[in-house]
């Protein structure tokens, strides 16, 4: 703290610093639940529904009562995500239109109640507007106490459960048979993502909270194939992009926090969507440039690493860091020494009897087509990686 | 072997397949007609009549989505230790039948029992391979990490697996033919080994009730005989196994016994009374252009 105060920082950009980057640590938790669960929109449709219980609260209290309002905010959203599942369940309306209808026709109804408390409660002094935008540079020390109780519960929360909240991400179905309570704990999902927004509402705004909920986890899927690990980025990412825009926003006078916050997200996003390691652009591409020769003159890359042999490309897109890419292509290869192809793959003979040999030569040629080329079987070496890179596909296709 | 012997021996293989169905389908036709008022009659009524406690009891079951009714009065027994074809056309209810009996879609009417009790009460005994593209598959995950979802009710809430539940899990990819892979991200999987992942992630469950719904779709033919080789285990160590099944020439050749539905029951039994020509007309009104379909 000394360290930083002798920058010239006072106390209260300290506190605005933890505040936003706890907030973004639980955002980027809880919003990658939501984009999970494919709701990723869902984040953006509470924050706007939660306007008019906002002003609501502050209409009702007389005043700028936070409690109150935290609390019509929170009220407004869920009825707002009941309006949507109503006009979902009841017409043949598509989910992403129900809420683009709620969304805009409660930011609507909060806006001219906006306008009302406005004339009513002496001109914009009522510091209601800094819901719509946010305004990070007004919290103080209790903010980051609330910050810290919400961090806390999603951590407390995401651990206690951890497996089960990834079975109830990825196959809910699957997990009602072992007896997990989706009901319950769907109403717990979106109980914490009620929270995250209508405590963050404060520092970003209506507006670009639902930044705040996606770009994380969006962003940490671009490095890691693991659920835990996806998860500590998205923290990462969401806690480095608060205090990064924090503190930028301190550089000049007036700057506005909530907008270099989404901002600092979004350049997260695009390095990671460039540069990331599990199917980023540059990666995707090496991995293409690196298995098209294969078939053709194998011979010319065998042994060269992957970065080497598609360092054309990163050098042509301006990302010199051959090192990254030659990571980005290396798991497969170095990880599974076997390479990747379906089941015809070299393995112990006990196993062969199983696919018979007509099965097991079919499986060489990738998917059972009986017209490939068998004998991929005998040069798996050099068929192996491109069927790896071809799995994907046929696994979406199918 | 070369491509070009394997393709050889294939057409063989088919072509030996469509003589024998030809034939089958031959003497289907001399006895359609009684074999339809057997159904009528219901031979289920006296097959599972005393016998042994069946693994899945249905009765009335009915599904609405929306105004449209989904599937209506279906009424069926499932002996313990069978093998079972769910077959229909498209929209005929094959998926909903199975959900509808895990209660994964609201049931208008109906009761189904599993070895005589109500689903709740059994819901560990009875494992549930959903179709494959009912998951996102880009999900950060590998092929362990899938098949030990399998093990999280034995493992219990707040509890992380352990050494032991990872080795299960690896005997059951093993099984499958997919240890090499279990590090595998499962977007980087082909749909064939993806549905291995779902069926080793079942088998690890244990249980003694399997419903599959279409584990045989879009998948290699390799892929195809070892689902179809640890359904037949299964079988034999006592398991009950209900297929949601597509492939009508191979129904004969896999299953002792067939749910023929559209949005009801249709006829069931074992094959050999219940896969009819007549019942097969009945259940695709018409729309079968038998026994040509098994190219289309």
């Amino acid at each position: 703290m000394g360290f930083l105060a002798s920058f010239g920082w006072s106390a209260n950009v300290l506190w605005v610093l933890a505040s936003t980057v706890l907030l973004g640590m639980a955002a980027g938790v809880v919003g990658s639940f939501a984009f999970w669960k494919r709701h990723s929109l869902l984040g953006d449709a509470l924050a706007h529904a939660a306007l008019p219980g906002v002003v609501l609260g502050f209409l009702a209290a007389g005043g700028k009562h936070m409690p109150l309002m935290l609390l019509g905010a929170g009220v407004s959203a869920l009825t707002g995500a009941l309006f949507t599942q109503w006009i979902r369940s009841s017409t043949r309306i598509k989910e992403d239109a129900a809420m683009g209808i709620m969304l805009s026709v409660y930011f609507g109804f909060g806006i001219m109640l906006l306008t009302i408390a406005s004339r009513s409660a002496g001109g914009g002094q009522s510091g209601l507007d800094s819901f719509i935008f946010g305004q990070a540079a007004a919290m103080m020390r209790q903010d980051v106490t609330v910050m810290a109780a919400l961090a806390a519960a999603v951590l407390l929360v995401v651990l206690a459960a951890f497996k089960e909240w990834k079975l109830f991400l990825f196959d809910p179905a699957f997990g009602r048979g072992l007896g997990l309570p989706l009901g319950w704990m769907n109403g717990l999902y979106l109980a914490l993502l009620v929270l995250v927004i209508v405590i963050g509402i404060q520092a970003v705004g209506v507006i670009l909270i639902a930044a705040l909920l996606i770009i994380p986890g969006v962003s940490a899927r671009y490095w890691t194939h693991s659920f835990g690990t996806s998860l500590v980025l998205a923290a990462l990412i969401g806690g480095g992009a608060g205090a990064a825009g924090t503190l930028v926003s301190t550089l000049g006078k007036g700057w506005p926090t909530g907008p270099f916050i989404v901002l600092a997200a979004g350049a997260a996003f695009a390095v990671s969507m460039l540069a990331g390691t599990k199917g980023g652009i540059v990666a995707q591409a090496v991995r293409e440039r690196a298995a098209r020769p294969r078939a053709s003159a194998g011979f010319r890359f065998r042994g060269l690493p992957a970065g080497l042999a598609g360092s054309g490309i990163a050098a042509g897109t301006g990302f010199g860091a051959s090192g990254s890419v030659a990571d980005a292509g290396g798991p497969d290869r170095s990880g599974h020494p076997g390479g990747a192809d379906d089941i015809g793959r070299p393995r112990p003979p006990s196993d062969a009897d199983v696919f018979g040999p007509s099965g097991r030569a079919a499986g060489a040629a990738g998917f059972g087509t009986p017209g490939q080329p068998a004998a991929a079987s005998g040069k798996a070496a050099a068929g192996d990686e491109k069927a790896g890179l071809q799995a994907p596909e046929r696994g979406n296709a199918g | 072997m070369n491509a070009g012997e394997i393709a050889d021996m294939r057409k063989t293989h088919w072509a030996g397949d469509r003589r024998n169905m030809e034939r089958a389908i031959d003497q289907m036709m001399n006895r359609a007609p009684d074999r339809n008022m057997e159904r009528a009659a219901d031979p289920e009524a006296t097959e599972a009549g005393a016998g042994p406690v069946p693994a899945v009891e249905t009765v009335g079951l009915s599904v609405m989505y929306r105004r449209n009714r989904a599937l209506h009065d279906a009424t069926f027994t499932i002996p313990a230790g069978t093998m079972t074809a769910v077959v229909g056309p498209n929209g005929a209810g094959k998926s909903t039948l199975l959900k509808a009996m895990l209660e994964l879609v609201p049931r208008v009417s109906g009761e189904v029992r599993f070895f005589g009790e109500p689903y709740r009460s059994v819901k560990r005994r009875i494992g549930y391979v959903p179709q494959r593209g009912t998951v996102d598959w880009d999900f950060p995950a590998d092929a362990l990490d899938v098949v030990l979802m399998g093990l999280y009710g034995h493992i219990g809430w707040f509890r992380r697996p352990g050494r032991r539940h990872r080795e299960l899990a690896m005997e059951a990819l093993g099984r499958m033919g997919m240890e090499s892979l279990a590090r595998r991200q499962i977007s980087e999987l082909s749909g064939g080994q993806q549905q291995r992942v779902f069926l080793a992630r079942a088998l690890v469950q244990d249980a003694d009730l399997y419903l599959l719904d279409e584990p045989l779709a879009g998948v290699d033919a390799a892929t195809e005989r070892v689902i179809m080789e640890t359904l037949r285990e299964l079988k034999e160590r006592g398991k009950t196994v209900l297929v949601v099944h597509h492939d009508l020439s191979t129904v004969e050749e896999y299953f002792d016994r067939v749910l023929l539905i559209n949005r009801t029951v249709v006829a069931h039994g074992p094959t050999a009374e219940a896969f009819t020509r007549a019942n097969l007309a009945i259940a695709y009104e018409g729309t079968l252009r038998w026994p040509a379909e098994r190219s289309g």
